[in-house]
This record gives structure tokens, sequence and C-alpha cells, in this order.
């Protein structure tokens, strides 16, 4: 293979890396036991390998697929007892996570050393043969259930029964609903009490909103102890009893099937419950039921035009009305917590301090809070930069900090609050804050803002120019900041998702980067708009209220236009005259409130057509950042709106004209 | 707000095959952005060939991935010219622009997106062609055909390509100006 093609896509790479490093992880755990290692956390590192082969034969990495094969191997061996875990050996597996990230990164720089290794971890010596008679024959499982264990399974009864411990078989029934979840908490519970070595399926249960299962468990605790574990749940507890000879002819029977394979490896899979399916389903039968009905009435001749008409409504009404229940479950199934996008910020901090030689420690809240999956696999890469901002720009060194009567250790904390239809991210760092005066000044070398614009605008209005591209070109930032870290790619990263940033600097005490979006992208509900003919969405997330208005308004000192609103006087423009649109003769004219965070303002505009779930998509890099256009949306046979960027129109309306033109 | 089509007719319209919409040449357009493989020696241009107002003009083929029949746009608020408005490229959108202006000629684009548009004359077409910035349109009055040249046939500017143009082919009709579509996005 040319090293050009080899060249592995940036997705591999990440993943790979991602992979790679959790292995390490439960590696080091290993190392902790490796006399009598942890038989789950063995297994979790076996699964690891196993996916990292399939991810790099995926992608045809040679190299990195070998050398995982030949981890994986070995550790299939440690788990199932042909080999033992030495310290010399864990070292090498250890020495091979090094290579896979390097292989992810570089695969043309370490091939010779990958495969090297792969042929260490190869040649290590099966541990001794086991002799005599298998002591799992004189265990009294029946032959359907010695059928089905695996050669792991197997593994772990023979080590129960070393251990002088006894088997036991255990048959309980779990809700439908909840059978993996009390599965999950029985196993938790077991730990330190014994092992569930296998769940096998009961016989049919009475019920059929339960399930039946037969658990094959070890242990060294009495009845009573090993019934305390199952709680309230009625048990049918019995020890497998150990004949005292072997049965012959046993082993035939229990040949071990071979072991299971590793879960399917991919960021763009997704867990769902169950019972979220089920409805699924329910619903999906609903709509047949409206198919056929609607089938009905193609032949029914019987029924006066009219009549058709008003059962043929009926039945659109009925359709209409599942496919959104319909719409809204799919939505549900797509949420995810934050939790393993904060977990990987969480290594990044820790390996990023490290590299950079600083204390820094991340403090996450809010993991729990829930997202569409996409939006998270999209927020990824902005917070990575923002994460890595903070520390490289943020966080001063300890020496430093200790001279400004700060802590050593710099603290970063990322949060997470669901608001309404949107969700708030914050990054907040304790660092040194960003120097405006700094800003200024590069605004106005770059000739993004002239001197006097520049003096005059304060730190607010200069949060514009942090994000614009001119600003952060490598040369700009890095005469400010030492690295080329574009603000601007951020901004119009978290607009594609219909989202906004903001910043919040205290100078000396740290900087705030706070990110809204809305809680999924899949759709996005919109107030479609007509202005001067035009049609445009606003994001029904930022859409507080919307009345008819009758043109009037007051005006302040600066010039700015005001309505009273419920009591309070917000400004007003019409987007029109922002979008630099004829205006149009005076028709019914609303005002739509808008507002991000404690922003408010009033957009006049002069139709309103209802709403509609949208489907957003960035413009793209030609076009770039676009004031007051955050994306476009399709909204019928090839007629495409655009989404209003109700963060960037704030600013703008707030604070003067865009600093920037459009890029055309 | 349009998502509601007008008439019947008009929804008919969508329906029908128009010879026309075959858009010339379309077969031999390249699959990928690998370079086709030639015998070697032949050194042969493909040219797209296509018409804005009553010049000729064509492109090297390789850069267009599609021709599109021409339809209506949406206005980006506050672009300026020649960006025309985007469309909607089985999700992605795709900015459109008039190539005339930067040849240095009137244009002759009818409104096409915004309340005042019309509907495109039909033998209008978009060329999507492929940039490092992701996809673009041209939008062009027809499109000929294609066309297989030797380089030796491409009069070069003297002194080396100047602005967009990089050759003129002479031919018995009319002639043909080469152009670098990158330039005429600029």
């Amino acid at each position: 293979m040319s090293p050009a093609r080899s060249r592995p896509p940036p997705e591999f790479a990440s993943e790979a890396v991602e992979t790679a490093e959790a292995l390490g992880r439960n590696l080091l755990l290993l190392e902790k036991s490796s006399a009598d290692p942890d038989p789950e956390v063995l297994n979790s590192v076996f699964r690891q390998a196993h996916s990292l082969k399939g991810l790099a034969a995926t992608f045809g990495q040679q190299q990195m697929a070998e050398l995982a094969h030949a981890a994986e191997d070995l550790l299939d061996r440690f788990r199932l007892g042909k080999a033992k875990l030495t310290p010399a050996r864990l070292d090498l597996l250890l020495e091979a996570v090094e290579l896979f990230q390097r292989l992810a990164e570089h695969p043309a720089s370490v091939q010779d050393e990958a495969r090297i290794l792969a042929g260490r971890l190869s040649s290590i010596d099966e541990g001794p043969e086991r002799i005599g008679e298998d002591p799992l024959d004189r265990l009294e499982l029946g032959p359907e259930v010695r059928r089905v264990l695996t050669e792991f399974e197997e593994h772990r009864l023979r080590e129960t029964l070393r251990r002088g411990e006894l088997v036991w078989s255990a048959r309980v029934e779990y809700p439908l609903e909840s059978f993996d979840r009390e599965l999950e908490q029985l196993k938790a519970r077991l730990r330190g009490v014994g092992e569930l070595v296998s769940t096998l399926p009961g016989p049919a249960a009475d019920r059929i909103d339960v399930l039946s299962f037969v658990l094959i468990v070890g242990s060294g605790a009495g009845e009573a102890g090993l019934r305390s574990v199952f709680g309230p749940v009625p048990v049918e507890l019995r020890p497998v009893p150990v004949r005292k000879e072997r049965r012959p002819g046993a082993e035939a029977e229990g040949a071990g099937r071979p072991v299971e394979g590793g879960e399917p490896t991919a960021a763009r899979t997704l867990r769902v419950d169950i019972a979220r399916l089920d409805a699924l389903m329910d619903d999906v039968g609903e709509l047949r039921l409206i198919g056929e009905a609607i089938r009905g009435l193609s032949d029914a001749r019987e029924l006066s035009p009219r009549a058709w008409t008003v059962e043929l409504l009926r039945e659109q009404r009925r359709l209409v009305r599942r496919l959104d229940v319909l719409q809204d479950r799919l939505l549900q199934a797509r949420m995810v917590p934050l939790r393993p996008l904060f977990d990987r910020m969480q290594r990044l901090v820790r390996r990023m301090a490290r590299e950079g030689g600083k204390e820094v420690v991340l403090e996450t809240s809010g993991a729990e809070v829930q997202i569409d999956k996409r939006l998270v696999e999209e927020l990824s890469d902005p917070l990575v930069h923002l994460v890595r901002n903070a520390i490289d720009h943020g966080i001063e060194p300890a020496g430093l900090r200790e001279g400004r009567g700060k802590p050593r250790t710099g603290r970063i904390l990322l949060s997470a609050e669901q608001l309404g239809a949107r969700v708030v991210l914050a990054l907040a760092d304790d660092g040194a804050g960003v120097d405006w005066a700094r800003v200024r000044e590069v605004a106005i070398q770059r000739g993004l803002l002239d001197e006097e614009r520049a003096r005059a605008a304060t730190d607010r209005e200069l949060q514009s120019v942090l994000f614009s591209p001119g600003f952060s070109t490598a040369s700009a930032v890095s005469a400010m900041s030492g690295r080329g870290v574009g603000l601007d790619v951020v901004k119009t990263n978290i607009a594609g998702l219909s989202g906004v940033i903001d910043v919040e600097s205290r100078a000396g005490e740290g900087a705030t980067f706070r990110v809204t979006l809305p809680v999924t992208l899949a759709t996005v509900r919109g107030l479609l708009v007509g202005v001067s003919g035009r049609v445009y969405a606003v994001p029904l997330s930022s859409v507080l209220d919307v009345m008819s208005h009758d043109g009037r308004h007051g005006v302040t000192e600066d010039g700015r236009r005001m309505v009273p609103v419920r009591g309070y006087n917000i400004p007003v423009a019409s987007l029109a005259e922002t979008f630099g649109l004829p205006r149009r003769a005076e028709g019914g004219v609303y005002l739509v409130v808008v507002g991000v965070a404690e922003r408010r303002l009033g957009l006049v505009v002069d139709a309103l057509h209802g709403q509609r779930d949208l489907v957003t998509q960035a413009l793209g890099p030609r076009l770039g950042q676009v004031p007051g256009i955050s994306g476009a949306a399709e909204v019928g046979h090839h007629h495409t709106v655009l989404v209003l960027d109700v963060g960037a129109l704030l600013d703008e309306v707030l604070r003067g004209p865009p600093l920037l033109a459009a890029q055309a | 707000m349009s998502g509601a089509p007008a008439s019947v007719e008009e929804v008919l319209e969508r329906f029908r095959y128009r010879p026309d919409e075959e858009a010339p040449g379309l077969a031999e357009l390249p699959s990928s952005s690998v370079a086709p493989d030639r015998p070697a020696g032949t050194d042969e241009l493909q040219l797209l060939n296509f018409g804005l107002g009553p010049g000729e003009y064509a492109v090297a083929l390789g850069t267009v991935t599609e021709i599109l029949r021409a339809r209506t746009l949406t206005e980006i608020p506050r672009a300026r010219p020649p960006l025309l408005g985007v469309l909607n490229l089985r999700g992605t959108i795709t900015p459109v622009y008039d190539p005339a202006l930067r040849l240095g000629l009137p244009s002759t684009v009818p409104p096409c997106a915004g309340p005042g548009c019309e509907r495109p004359p039909r033998p209008a077409r978009i060329l999507v062609v492929r940039t490092a910035l992701g996809p673009a349109g041209l939008w062009v009055d027809r499109v000929r055909g294609v066309q297989r040249v030797a380089p030796g046939t491409l009069e070069r500017p003297r002194g080396g390509p100047t602005g967009g143009v990089i050759g003129v082919l002479q031919a018995a009709e009319a002639s043909v100006t080469v152009v670098d579509p990158e330039w005429l996005l600029r």
C-alpha cells in the first residue's frame, strides 16, 4: 500500500486514539491487581483491543490491525486463563497503546516498531496446559447449559471451583422495561460477594411484561448472603451440585463455542431503550391503520363528494397527529447525555496540562443534561478549541499564578444547563482573561477597525472582533498569544448548530465562554416570517413573543428605537431596513420579540407564515459568516429559506452595524 | 412564501420530461477528482463549452462536477455581486455566482432570487464547480457540449495567462475563451 493511500482520515485517528486511551487506562487498572485480574476489566480491555482491530481494518490500517490483533489475542489468552498476566507482559501491552496512538496519527513513521512489537506479543508462550480432568465435568450443569456457555464463562466457572467456591443457579424475573438496569445493579451488588458468570434465558414467564432469567453465579458466600444481594425480588436459588466422579462423555456435549466477538464500534451508533422502540412500533402500527383507512376511502363510492372530503380530512388530521407523536419520540430517542463529551474534555485537559507543563484541573457540572446525539458530535471540535484556548492562553503558569495571589492550580469549570428548549454550555477559567487592549491594537493593525472606532468601542463591542475571521489568522494571533487559534471557526461551527457564543472576561480573573444551543438539531422549530416578499425562519427557541405592531416607537437619546412590550421598553429594528431590502407598502405589521440570554430585540416583519420543523444546514466555508444568518433550511420543493442568526442580529442592532461586511 | 405551487400546471411542470434537461456531455464527466487515465502521450484538453450573452466560453471539464438546470435561488441579504444567491444541492448549501461580471460583460441573468424573480430561461444552466471552499455554482446562459482539443490549438495569451483567461480557441464559427472557474468566483 502506498503511503499516500494509507494516510488515515481524521475521524479514524480520533476514534482510534480515543479507544487506545481507554485501553491504556484499563491496563493501568489491571496493573494494580495483576495477580488476580478483575475479569470485568480484563474483558473490557479485550473488547477494546478487538474494537481497535476492527476499526483499523475498516480504514485499511493494516499495521495497526495486526498489532491490535496480537494484543487482542494475548488478552484473550489472559482472560481464558491460558496465559498468565505478568508485569513484563503488561509493559508490552502498554507499549502497544503508545504505538496505537502514534500509528493513528503518523502511520508511516512507526511501521517497523509496530511490526516488531506485534511479533513479540504473539511469541508469548501459552501457559501450562490443563492437566488431568476438567473440574467442570463434575459440575451438574445440564448439557443445554453447557452448550451455551462461552469459553470465557467456562474459564470463570473453573476459577470458581478452583477457589473452592460454589456455583449457584438463580432463577429471577425482571420487568421488561427495566431488566437491563436490574441486571447491571445486581452485578454491582455482587461485587465482593461473588461473580455473575452467565446470564441465560429462563423458562417462559407467566406474565408477558416480565423476562425470566437463569443466572449462573459463582460465590463463596452462603445462601443467606447471596439471597440478600438479590433484594426483595423473589428468587429461586439453588447450588449446582458437584459430583464426586466424572461423568463419562460429558466433554463432547460441553465443547465450548467460539468466543463471542466484540461490540460494533462507532461513534455513530446510538443505544436506545427498548421501551422507546416499542412505542415507536406502536406508532407505526397506528400509521398502518390510517393507511388502511385512506385506502378504504379510495373505493368508498357510496359517499358524496362532500362526505368523502370530510372523511379524507379527518384521516389527514389523524395522520398529522400521529406523525407529530412519532417525531417527538424519535427526537427523544436521539437524546444522549453530555457525559461522554465531558469525559473527553477531562482527558484532554489532563493531557494538555501535562504537555504544556501547567497545573490545571477541570471540574464539570450538568454532565447529565441531554442533547441531540448529532449536536454532541458537532460540539466536540469547538469545545476542544475552547479548552485548548483556556489552557494555552487563559491559565497562567503556576509560578505566575502564585505571584498574582492565585492558587497554583488553574481551574476550568465546564458546565451545562438546560433552559427550556436551549442548553447553555459554559467554559469558565480562572486565568488571565482576555486582554482587550491588545485586541483593540490588533484590530487596528489588521485594519478591522479604524482607530477612532476601536478607541470608542467598549469591551463588549470588541467581542465581535475577537470572533471575526480577519482577526484570528495565524499571524495576527501569534503576535498576540503565540498560537493561531481561530475563534471565528468556533463561532462558525456554533452558528452552524443554530447556536450563539458569547465571552465574558474579567481582567486577571478569567474568562467565560458561553455557548447557547438548541436542545435538538434534527429539526429546529422555526417561525417563518415575511419581509419585503422574502421569507426567513426565526428559530422558535429564541422567539419570546409575537404581537401586532402599529409602527409607532419612541427614540432614545442615542437614536435607538424603542417600543414598550409588556411594561418594558425594548429596542426594535425593521428587518427590511437591517437587510437593506426595499420597504413594502404597509400591510399587517408584526413585532417578533427575540432574545438571547438577557438581551431582547423586537424585529419588525410584514407577515407571519406559521411554524415549521426545519432541518438546517450551514452556509458553508465559501460564504463563511453571513451577518445575521446562521444557516439555511429547505421548506418545500427546491425552496430554501435562510435561518436568522438571532445572536448576531442582537449584536448588530444593539452595537451598531457589523464590523465586517458580508463575504460575498 | 412559496412552497405552495400556484397551479396544477406548475406541479406537473416539475415532472415533465424535457430533452434539454439532459445537459450534453454528462456521460463524459469524470466521476471523481482523480485524473482520468489517459494513454500516455496524448495530452488533449477536455473543455465544457458554454455561452454567456453572445460570447462563447469554456472551462476544463474536470473542474465541473454537475450541470443543473437553472432554478430560482435564495437571496442572501446584503450580498454583493457577483453572488446571485444560494441553492440547496442535496443538503449542501451552494452559492451561485454570475460569471459575466468578472468577464467584464453586462449581466444576462434575470432576477433569480427574491420576490421579483422570474422563471429562468429554459436553456440556462448552473455549472457546479468543485473548489477548495466547497462547491460553487456558475450561472450560464446555455451549455454547448464537451470538446476535446489538442493543447497546441489553444492560443495562450502572450506573456502568460492574464486574469482568469487561460487561452482562446479559434473555431470556424466563433472563438471560444477558455477561463479558470476559480477566478470567476473570486
